[in-house]
């Protein structure tokens, strides 16, 4: 008799241990969710600033460099497939097919020395890179939170509850195909 | 720079730092509620022996007359440590003199603590500057939300944009991690205990003198039974000045490791070693005039600031530089030595523009006025007293056996004591009023202590007059107090610019008056 009980109060112990850190492994899981999700918000922030800044940016060189339509209209595509991305790894690759364009461009406008001395494209073009910084930055601080959270449910033997409560892993702000840290940046000597 | 083997984010260590606070604030209250508890108690004491009608009547009382105090003196500390941890921010910046840095003084400033806060995911804190000539920062704050993080004027002139952004990303992992908020709850509790330097001499000359009175202070009731009860009245003061200490201690516990962590989080969000390494390089080379004010805040900046006095001599709250380099090169793919002696170079090329640093406490203003001198002198006056107390308590303590002797050495001690409140008042850096002033508290304890040389004073602790009344034992600390309170006020204003000015008036109306 009293060997069963020792051995149910054993199981009753074991399975609420169980259910204890079930519980705090969903729980951390869940933070860990929502910590990316709010890193991702801090990243659309300033993909829609950049987006924003592109069409100022392709006035001010039509006003000097009218006639290279080419390299305009490609940075006008490029933004228009950055709106248009969803989710982070389409959004990478968006985000660096515009970062090659505005390459071109600012490649483009060396030549235009009236264009390089305005007074309006400078203040764009410090902008513009302030904001790249900021992305930089951003793409650090979610690309952590993903590899946090990834980690967490893809771990033994955190992936059991993982796997049945459905936690998916999460996309990395990094193109596919496109080396992650390139940054073509012409403008260094520009300054 | 692998991330696989660290935590990728601290909330471990956040949690860590959040423990220790509150352990910190635990040990620190019960610390300093010992000797609040004593003073309360010994107060009243004194007042139930004047009001017991015997000594009988004392023993059996004693332990209800010191409950009350007790509970009441641990009560209000423990308020006060509420109040004073709730305004930790703000009472340290105010204290380091620091004023809020607008965008438009530093844009690229501005720029890049708001890039690193997006790195970092923290909300941005709000930037000081100090105008000081040292390179160094600091953060402090209670929690992220509301964090704040001074610079110094020499540190913008001195670092470049690459620097700048390691050092501040070395403070923001600070704040990122909660150090400041177990390092600003520490700063401010420190200051709290810090005992000024006059008193503090006062005690120590009091402590010394009557170290030879130990041996019949522990026979106090010359019976051959030692009382070890009595020791309690000289530990006290002992334990009292030995806080700077004891604070230093924990400042070094706290902040040691914290600040190679700091470095490593730093490089984890700049990914890149080269800033900070470079800023910490070019600040270590750089002459470093004096720049903290109190000890108690020295842990919180960013390297070691050069402290007044004799607390160069003490423990450092920060490891050394050197060390952190060390640790900083060896990151990711290593720094050049070309790079860092260079660093170095400029760092001790850096001329800085002297600052008039102010030495005083800042508590202390200006005070030109004659009214204002003379508040100051009372408001001061009441602390004195209290170490005055103290002091006294010691210097009778010690009653058993060679009397004549012990009443010689009494009155050296008190006399002593007297001198070496002024000298410390001197070395501190008071001048003016406010030297006139401790002159005038030191002139007023001697006749205090009179009860030692004059056969018919009575002093309130052994003059045990059973049945005694209330009105008695006020009158007769107002006359000792009071004596020092009138004579520091006299001091002040003779001392004071004001008094000075009129006197000079006088003089020469009455040359002019006495000529024609």
């Amino acid at each position: 008799m009293a060997i069963v009980n020792i051995f149910l109060i054993a199981l009753l112990t074991l399975v609420a241990l169980l259910a204890l850190w079930a519980l705090l492994t969903y729980n951390g899981f869940i933070r860990a969710r929502l910590r990316g999700r709010e890193a991702w918000s801090a990243i659309d922030v300033q993909l829609k600033r950049r987006a924003d800044l592109v069409p100022n940016l392709v006035e001010t060189v039509k006003g000097y460099a009218g006639h290279e339509r080419e390299t305009l209209e490609g940075v006008i595509r490029a933004r228009g497939v950055l709106q248009q991305a969803h989710g982070a790894a389409q959004a990478a690759a968006a985000d660096g097919l515009l970062t090659q364009a505005l390459g071109r461009l600012f490649a483009l406008v060396e030549g235009y020395p009236q264009l390089r001395a305005s007074e309006n494209f400078i203040a764009l073009q410090k902008e513009l890179s302030d904001v790249e910084e900021k992305i930089a930055y951003a793409r650090q601080f979610y690309n952590r939170n993903v590899l946090d959270y990834n980690t967490r449910i893809q771990t033994f033997p955190p992936s059991l509850i993982a796997g049945a409560l459905g936690f998916e892993p999460v996309e990395f702000f990094e193109a596919a195909g496109l080396p992650a840290e390139v940054r073509v940046d012409f403008r260094q000597g520009v300054r | 720079m692998s991330q696989a083997h660290e935590p990728v984010l601290v909330y471990e260590r956040i949690a860590a730092n959040r423990r220790n606070t509150v352990l910190f604030l635990a040990l620190f209250g019960i610390l300093v509620a010992l000797v609040a508890a004593y003073l309360a108690m010994y107060l009243a004491f004194i007042v139930f022996m004047f009001l017991s009608p015997s000594a009988q009547d004392l023993s059996q009382n004693q332990w209800r007359a010191m409950a009350l105090p007790l509970l009441v003196s641990t009560i209000a500390l423990l308020a006060l440590m509420v109040s004073r941890y709730r305004h930790a921010a703000e009472t340290a910046l105010r204290f380091l003199g620091a004023r809020p840095l607008a965008r438009e003084e530093a844009q690229e400033l501005w720029r890049t603590l708001e890039n690193l806060c997006i790195g970092a995911g923290l909300p941005m804190p709000r930037l000081y500057l100090l105008e000081e000539a040292a390179p160094n920062a600091f953060a402090v704050g209670l929690d992220p939300e509301r964090a704040s993080l001074a610079v110094t004027r020499g540190m913008l002139a001195l670092l470049d944009r690459r620097e700048l952004e390691g050092v501040m990303a070395h403070e923001l992992s600070h704040i990122g991690n909660d150090d400041i908020q177990l390092d600003t709850a520490v700063a401010v509790m420190l200051r709290t205990i810090r005992l000024p330097k006059p008193i503090a001499g006062m005690l120590l000359i009091g402590l010394v003198v009557t170290l030879i009175e130990l041996p019949s202070l522990l026979f106090h009731d010359g019976q051959g039974k030692i009382e070890w009860i009595w020791l309690w009245l000289w530990l006290i003061p002992l334990y009292v000045l030995s806080w700077p200490l004891l604070g230093r201690f924990i400042q070094r516990a706290v902040s040691r490791q914290r600040e190679f962590r700091a470095d490593a989080d730093a490089v984890l969000l700049t990914r890149n070693p080269e800033g900070l390494a470079r800023a910490l390089a070019k600040i270590a080379a750089a002459p470093q005039p004096e720049i903290c004010k109190s000890g108690a805040m020295a842990h919180l900046f960013l390297v070691e600031p050069q402290q007044p006095g004799w607390l160069r001599l003490g423990l450092s709250t920060h490891p050394p530089v050197s060390e952190r380099i060390d640790l900083l090169a060896r990151m990711g793919t290593g720094i050049p030595p070309s790079v860092l002696e260079e660093a170095s170079r400029v760092g001790a090329g850096f001329a800085y523009i002297p600052v008039k640093v102010e030495i005083l406490p800042p508590a202390a203003e200006k005070a030109i006025t004659l009214l204002e001198a003379a508040i100051q002198g009372i408001a001061v006056g009441v602390a004195v007293f209290v170490a005055a107390f103290i002091l006294n308590v010691l210097l009778q303590a010690g009653k058993g056996g060679m009397e004549q002797l012990s009443y010689l050495l009494q009155w050296f001690g008190g006399v002593g004591a007297a001198i070496a409140f002024v000298v410390a008042a001197y070395r501190v850096g008071l001048r003016g009023w406010r030297l006139w002033l401790a002159l005038g508290f030191a002139i007023g304890y001697l006749p205090y202590m009179g009860f030692f040389l004059l056969p018919d004073t009575q002093d309130p602790m052994t003059a045990r007059r059973p049945g005694g009344d209330l009105w008695a034992l006020v009158i007769e600390f107002i006359r000792a107090g009071g004596l020092i309170l009138v004579t520091g006020a006299a001091g002040a204003i003779i001392g004071s610019k004001e008094f000075r000015n009129k006197l000079r008036e006088i003089i020469k109306t009455l040359s002019g008056r006495s000529q024609r």
